[in-house]
């Protein structure tokens, strides 16, 4: 069962501990490992201290952050050395497995990390049809429009963003079924084990693994000629110069960014000009951590709403 | 006179087959050495090229390896998919035990091979590459060595096993 494999990645005492929580594993969000500290779980939003069998605080030893950054890394950190730089590896199922510890700098960048001393795991959901709701905005004259999402962390961008690629490539009752390339930088939207999607992205769906976005796509439009592309949190001049192009090719872009609303996201620069050149047609607002991908509000490319809470009169 | 000629030739011949015994498991410890070289050289490219994890390696190296390679590489993998706590130099160092025993590799050559394990896994792909490169020129070294007095020792050991039995005949006669 995808909901239980990160199991396989926590030392065997923590393992048994979180089974002695009995907690569905489909509601917990995080599990949180400090060395010396006590074991925390985030379970349906609320933080929850896992306890022992003498019913004392479960504390993690260093001994454990060791074993389950073994698990995490396969035994083999050095295949990890990307993901160790931004201070995170995707595991079997899409989850996250964030740390932290002593940053080795060179060249004034971070080269890798030691003496990791904390580990979050932080769960992967699919939460299927939670796209139902913007498919009427982003679709025009049967047609799909250049989408961002938008979203502080932890808000849904990318459930959001997994379930438009699923319906994009099955197709629905909004849109004929059509070919999606995915560029996956951080194995995040199809949690791919080996190459494989472990989260359901549709029939149509290619994904590029583990390859950074700019390069991605290119190679995607080269390669696949794909008719829609999707890429999870855009950010450097890189990865708007390539959707630039992509939209250029042809391609219908779906993508994500970092920010807390339509003004936030204009104080920068880069998406600044995109949004004033009208480069997407439709920008998805994400409301907050109550809901994973709930929409908050929904605008098109002149900034007009067009959804927020209840719809308003849908315009190009 | 018959019985005795019959005799002394199989005294000959039986410590003959054990000479070319001892000639063979010579010449058998430099292939041997000769193909684990050749086993390390492809986790060397599956670390250097395609960075695939330690079990992935394994797993496709095991495929191609021919007995007890094979069972070695599959223990690796088996022993890392079970999780039980054991770090990696252990796992290495106990299946290395348990599957090379009799593989034929000299002595000192298994030794150094169950250590190579507390240099797997590291953080940095380039030192995991180069502490590779360093067992290599190692293992070449020892294959050296034991090339250039492998010629002498097999003839030896054929002719000290056709001399024994000469000499055993000679004296029971």
């Amino acid at each position: 069962m995808q909901n239980d494999r990160f199991m396989n990645v926590l030392p065997r005492g923590i393992r048994a501990a979180v089974v002695r929580e009995r907690i569905q594993y489909s509601r917990l969000q995080e599990l949180r490992l400090r060395a010396e500290r006590p074991l925390i779980l985030i379970f349906e939003g609320k933080e929850r201290i896992v306890r022992n069998e003498r019913d004392e605080p479960y504390v993690v030893t260093k001994e454990e952050v060791r074993e389950m950054l073994e698990y995490v890394s396969n035994y083999s950190l050095y295949a990890y050395e990307q993901e160790m730089k931004q201070g995170f590896i995707t595991i079997e199922g899409g989850h996250r497995v964030g740390m932290t510890g002593q940053a080795i700098i060179e060249n004034g960048k971070v080269k890798n990390l030691k003496f990791i001393s904390s580990i979050n795991l932080r769960m992967s959901h699919e939460v299927l049809g939670c796209a139902d709701l913007i498919f009427p905005y982003i679709i025009y004259k049967g047609k799909l429009c250049h989408t961002l999402i938008i979203s502080p962390p932890g808000c849904g961008k990318t459930t959001l963003l997994r379930d438009l690629v699923r319906q994009i490539s099955d197709g629905n009752e909004w849109i004929r079924g059509m070919a999606v390339g995915v560029v996956d930088e951080r194995s995040e939207i199809g949690g791919c084990y080996m190459g494989i999607p472990q989260n359901q992205l549709g029939i149509r769906t290619d994904v590029l693994d583990g390859c950074p976005k700019a390069e991605g796509m290119s190679m995607l439009i080269r390669s696949m000629s794909p008719e829609v592309l999707a890429v999870d949190e855009i950010g450097t001049a890189e990865d708007v110069h390539a959707i630039e192009h992509a939209m250029h090719c042809g391609c219908k872009m779906i993508a994500t960014a970092h920010a807390d609303s339509m003004e936030e996201l204009r104080k920068k620069p880069i998406f600044d000009r995109m949004v004033a050149q009208r480069q997407f047609d439709r920008y998805v607002v994400l409301k907050n951590r109550d809901q994973v991908g709930q929409v908050g509000s929904l605008f098109d490319s002149r900034g007009s709403l067009l959804y927020r809470g209840e719809a308003v009169e849908a315009c190009c | 006179m018959l019985l005795r000629a019959a005799g002394g030739i199989l005294v000959i011949t039986a410590t003959s087959a054990g000479g070319i015994l001892a000639a063979e498991r010579i010449r058998n410890q430099y292939e041997q050495l000769k193909y684990l070289q050749k086993l390390i050289c492809l986790l060397r490219s599956e670390i250097l090229y395609a960075r695939s994890y330690l079990g992935e390696a394994f797993g496709r190296i095991g495929s191609k390896a021919k007995s007890p390679y094979r069972e070695w590489m599959y223990e690796l993998c088996s022993r890392m998919e079970e999780r039980t706590g054991t770090a990696f130099s252990g796992i290495w160092e106990n299946s290395t035990g348990k599957c090379l025993k009799d593989a034929g590799l000299p002595g000192n050559e298994l030794a150094r091979l169950a250590d190579l394990g507390n240099q797997l896994g590291i953080a940095d792909a380039d030192m995991q590459v180069k502490l590779l490169d360093l067992y290599l020129d190692e293992l070449s070294k020892s294959m050296d060595e034991l090339r250039e007095g492998m010629k002498m020792k097999i003839r030896l050991c054929r002719c000290l096993g056709v001399m024994s039995g000469i000499f055993v005949m000679i004296l029971l006669y």
